[in-house]
């Protein structure tokens, strides 16, 4: 601790100093325990946030030699805030007259100890829109020791929206190397460090809604909420009543279509739709919408994608150059497609965009007021005489702008709108969620309290929530204990290793109590029956037995250079060559207890590694039963064992084995509450999971985990239907996810066309074994030309989506593809139109014609998850092309005639359904 | 708000103005004065009549229009002297 930390803690405890404490953390004595935990879990998050700040230098602004150095003698208050003010030096940047900068960055991705690039290059890529912070040594220096204080510094550091990050490839590795900067001040005095602020509004908006939600005062209105957590009553069961829908002017929609507007304009609290791909959701929400807004209604729409809140905008407003005749310009095609900035939004969809420092959407209705009110003859001689450059408010376009009747966005973007700081629980009438299987409870609640009735649409078999399993393993580790957690990811990175490496791994362990965690750890890995022969020490038994050689030497925080030094091999090979594994030959993982213990990097040189947060025993817990969740039931429905499946025998080792029965139970059980809360999605707490063999431990308790909401799914089941019908495919298409997703009991086909297309299976021979396959990408270029030739011959545009699932294949296929359409002479009559994405985010659009890289020769644990596949298989209308090694996919298929299914992956399973429908 | 520069003399017209003269015109063109009548008048969607008065309030807070008596119906709109002349100024 340096001197002027030391003078900021006198200074707090004296009371000179305070902090902003904003999350106290005592639980609500009126909380259930879900809403007790949810909001342990919040918290846990938030925190995690405060202590993982991402910084650099920023080269070219070095900092000015000090007037003098942090003595850590103080005299008063002044002179520390003197420090923190920002320094004057010399800064090299040039902020042009909008307020934007180029940064260059200095991640020190080399430095083993820290360099994450992955981690680093996802959290600059998640941060995009959000604050970041141009800071002074001195500023550096408290965003380390005490982030909150920075945060509620007077006056404020330098701030600015983060709008892209640069990359150049380094060792193979994309690395940031400049960040492109808006909404800066004019001089950038004294800034000599760069750093991300995450954008903590959501979490904060969360916790909201939830202390809302468990305050004796909350509206009534909005008591089915409660329910969800167990803090009220479930509503007593009604019925819909007799269908009551009258299909508006040119509007076409099928009996299920009915039914489904008609359950949501008569709930009176939940409706579930189930709308697999193709079904017309989006044209639902635009018929639910029209109805809600006639009868004097406001609606907020949101959705965790961009793509499927700009369908739905789109939907709602004309599409640009439509003829002025026919644009309705009625209160529902007035959306609001609010977005902090306007990089993600379609073309279309950013006509209606708003933000808090743009409103597109303003100048466009304008411009259509203007072509509405041109065609009446007496006005036309003032509108004649139109100059746009003079200013004013027009007193109809501002009026009719005004009108926000329907409000668009993704949760945070919806969550981090200043309007809704203002806003009044139950402010909208309708809550309509799309892509609902994406969402969780707490995110939804977060959104939920400004509404008071809740449409919630999607297709449970798509996509699932995301669920970033280090974030949610920091939720994790209370229910674990310290001692517990810390023995338990012991026994998670040994099972980690394949089987010839186990007895290899060479490990420190940092605990400020070295004999408890030793015994601790012995204890672990007796209980757990791992089947590696590796030494358990402490430095004050008998270290020289690991002298040089692999086991596992506990020591205090003092001690790590040491026991690294004692466990390091005496020719160390230089580990930085020896491929992409975590921990090579030779190396010295350390892992230290958690619990706000630091760890200084051992003087040992390179040669050591501090274990990630996401190989330890939670997060890899929390992944694995994200992964059996969203799997197994498919594996039994359709009567295969996927190979992922076999990793749940690993799961006894990433528990903690060490716990008595009553205490393991206890942890299994608050485990399970967590994972209900942050991995599975609301419309799963409102319709039930589906049945399967769960396998003991916290998992098998999850659906009595969600028991709370067992009342209300009773009460909500009169108003759950699902559209069965499907307009996107052909019937080639259809079949195989019909029979392979679905049961055979939903995407019924309805095209009414005819047009000729099916599936088609490329193989590609290729040596490739990483995430990127150029033979594939150059088969797939071979095929565009053809396709395009087609397109020029027939005069017409042919759209082509490209799905891979390695975003190292996605920029392979972008920079490909790119070169190609510049080589290609554009043609007026006809031609392509490209896009690239991955299986992740491909949901919510659609093409002509698809193609699939599979890229991999044999499915791993990724590709081993059929809600991926089900999205990708089903987006072509007209066309598929799979590209891969099909034939080694097809051969992989182990015991086929086993009693519980052959064993083979998702991936195989749909290439053989493929094939078979094809003969 | 400006006063709209109507005379056949004045060239050019702000966006400001034009709404104003056109909102004007659609009153004189309503028999009954309401704010239905005038978003009829402008041949707009009916949904939009709440944008409309809205738009009319604020063109009698800046003396255009008056509101006429109202005690258990629709508020009948009214051209004011300032109205008047705007509209026949142009």
């Amino acid at each position: 601790m340096t001197g002027f930390d030391t003078l900021l803690q006198q200074l707090l405890q004296q009371g000179l100093l305070s902090t902003e404490d904003t999350e106290d953390t005592a639980p609500s004595p009126h909380a259930a325990p879900l809403a007790r935990q949810l909001r342990e879990a919040l918290l846990a998050k938030m925190e995690d946030v405060y202590q993982n700040p991402v910084w650099c230098p920023i080269p070219g602004c070095e900092p000015a030699a000090p007037a003098h150095e942090p003595t850590g003698d103080y005299d008063d208050l002044f002179s520390i805030l003197d420090e923190v003010a920002p320094e004057p030096a010399a800064a090299s940047i040039d902020v042009d007259a909008e307020g934007t900068a180029r940064i260059p960055l200095d991640f020190d991705t080399d430095d083993v100890w820290r360099g994450q690039e992955k981690e680093l290059l996802d959290a600059l890529n998640g941060s995009i829109d959000e604050l970041v912070y141009l800071l002074t040594p001195a500023q550096l220096r408290l965003l380390q020791s005490s982030p909150r204080e920075l945060l509620s510094l007077h006056p404020a550091p330098i701030m600015g929206k983060l709008a892209e990050v640069e990359t150049r490839q380094h060792g193979g590795r994309a690395v940031p190397v400049e960040a492109v900067v808006v909404d800066l001040p004019a001089a950038l005095d004294g800034a000599t460090h760069f750093a991300l602020v995450p954008n903590l509004t959501p979490l904060r908006r969360m916790k909201r809604g939830l202390d809302l939600l468990c305050d004796p005062a909350c509206p009534d209105a909005l008591a089915p909420l409660q329910a969800l957590l167990g803090l009220s009553e479930a509503p007593a069961p009604a019925s819909p009543g007799p269908l009551d829908v009258v299909l508006l002017p040119g509007e076409r929609l099928d009996a299920d279509q009915r039914a489904c507007v008609h359950a949501v304009r008569s709930t009176p609290h939940f409706a579930l739709v189930k709308g697999p791909p193709g079904s017309g959701k989006t044209t639902v929400i635009r018929a639910i919408i029209e109805r809600e807004v006639r009868a004097g209604h406001r609606v907020l729409v949101v959705s965790p994608t961009h793509v499927a809140v700009d369908n739905v905008t789109e939907k709602l407003w004309p599409a640009p150059g439509a003829d002025p005749a026919r644009d309705r310009m009625a209160r529902h095609t007035l959306p609001v497609r609010w977005a902090s900035r306007d990089g993600k939004l379609s073309a279309h969809a950013r006509q209606a965009w708003q933000s808090s420092q743009r409103d597109v959407r303003a100048t466009q209705l304008a411009l259509r007021l203007e072509d509405r009110l041109r065609t009446l003859p007496a006005l036309a001689a003032w509108w004649g005489r139109l100059d746009e450059n003079k200013r004013g408010t027009a007193p109809l376009s501002q009026a009719i702008s005004d009108q926000r009747a329907v409000v668009c966005g993704t949760p945070i973007g919806i969550l981090s709108a200043p309007d809704f700081d203002e806003l009044a629980p139950g402010a909208f009438d309708l809550l309509i969620v799309d892509e609902v299987s994406k969402l969780t409870l707490p995110e939804f609640l977060a959104v939920a309290v400004y509404a008071r009735r809740w449409a919630l649409i999607g297709d449970p078999d798509q996509l699932p929530p995301y669920l970033d399993a280090r974030e949610a393993a920091v939720c994790f580790a209370d229910a674990y204990g310290p001692l517990a957690e810390l023995a338990a990811s012991v026994t998670t990175l040994i099972e980690a290793r394949p089987p010839s490496a186990k007895d290899e791994l060479r490990l420190a362990v940092v605990s400020n109590s070295p004999d408890d965690a030793a015994a601790a750890i012995r204890l672990q890995m007796r209980r757990a029956e791992t089947r590696a022969h590796l030494p358990v020490h402490t430095l004050q038994g008998r270290p020289d037995r690991l002298a040089h050689l692999p086991g596992i030497l506990v020591c205090a925080p003092a001690e790590l250079s040491k026991a690294c030094a004692l466990l390091a091999p005496r020719e160390r090979r230089s580990w930085r060559h020896s491929g992409h594994r975590a921990h090579p030959p030779g190396t010295v993982a350390i892992l230290a207890q958690r619990g706000g213990m630091g760890v200084e990097r051992p003087e040992v040189g390179s040669g050591c590694r501090l274990v990630e947060d996401r190989e330890r025993a939670a997060a890899r817990m929390v992944g694995l039963s994200h992964d059996l969740l969203h799997t197994l039931p498919w594996a039994e429905q359709v009567g295969v064992r996927p190979p992922s499946l076999g990793r749940r025998k690993g799961f006894p080792k990433l528990l903690p084995q060490l716990l008595e029965a009553d205490a393991r139970s206890a942890a299994f059980d608050e485990m399970a509450r967590l994972y209900a809360l942050l991995g599975v999605s609301v419309y799963d707490w409102l319709d039930g999971l589906p049945d399967a063999a769960w396998p003991a431990g916290p998992l098998g308790r999850v659906p009595a985990a969600m028991t709370p909401a067992a009342g209300l799914r009773r009460a909500v089941a009169p108003w759950a239907l699902t559209l069965r019908t499907q307009y996107r495919m052909v019937p080639e298409l259809s079949a195989v996810p019909r029979a392979l997703f679905y049961d055979g009991k939903a995407l019924q086909d309805g095209r009414r066309d005819c047009p000729r297309g099916g599936a088609r299976l490329v193989q590609v021979d290729s040596d490739s074994r990483g995430e990127d396959n150029r033979e594939e990408a150059a088969r797939i270029l071979a095929d565009l030309d053809r396709v395009r030739a087609g397109a020029v011959r027939q005069g017409r545009q042919v759209e082509v989506l490209l799905i891979t699932p390695y975003r190292k294949q996605e920029r392979l296929l972008r920079a490909a593809v790119a070169d190609w359409q510049q080589a290609t002479r554009p043609h007026e009559g006809g031609g392509v139109a490209v896009e690239v994405c991955t299986l992740d985010r491909c949901q919510g659009r659609e093409a002509e014609m698809v193609m699939v890289s599979l890229v991999r020769r044999r499915a791993s644990a990724f590709l081993d998850n059929p809600k991926r596949w089900n999205v990708a298989l089903t987006r072509a209308r007209d066309h598929l092309i799979i590209y891969g090694d099909i034939r080694s996919y097809l051969r992989d298929v182990r015991d086929p005639h086993a009693t519980r299914g052959p064993r083979q992956s998702v991936v195989t399973t749909f290439l053989r359904a493929f094939v078979a429908r094809s003969r | 708000m400006a006063i709209p520069h109507t005379s056949p003399n004045t060239p050019t017209l702000s966006r400001e103005d034009v709404e104003t003269l056109a909102l004007l015109w659609a009153v004189q063109q309503a028999p009954g004065g309401q704010s239905a009548e005038v978003t009829a008048a402008l041949k707009l969607d009916a949904s939009l009549t709440p944008a409309v008065e809205q738009a009319l309030n604020r063109l009698a807070r800046h003396g255009w229009l008056e509101a006429g008596e109202a005690l258990d119906g629709p508020v009948r709109w009214q051209l004011a002297g300032m109205g008047r002349e705007a509209l026949e100024g142009r």
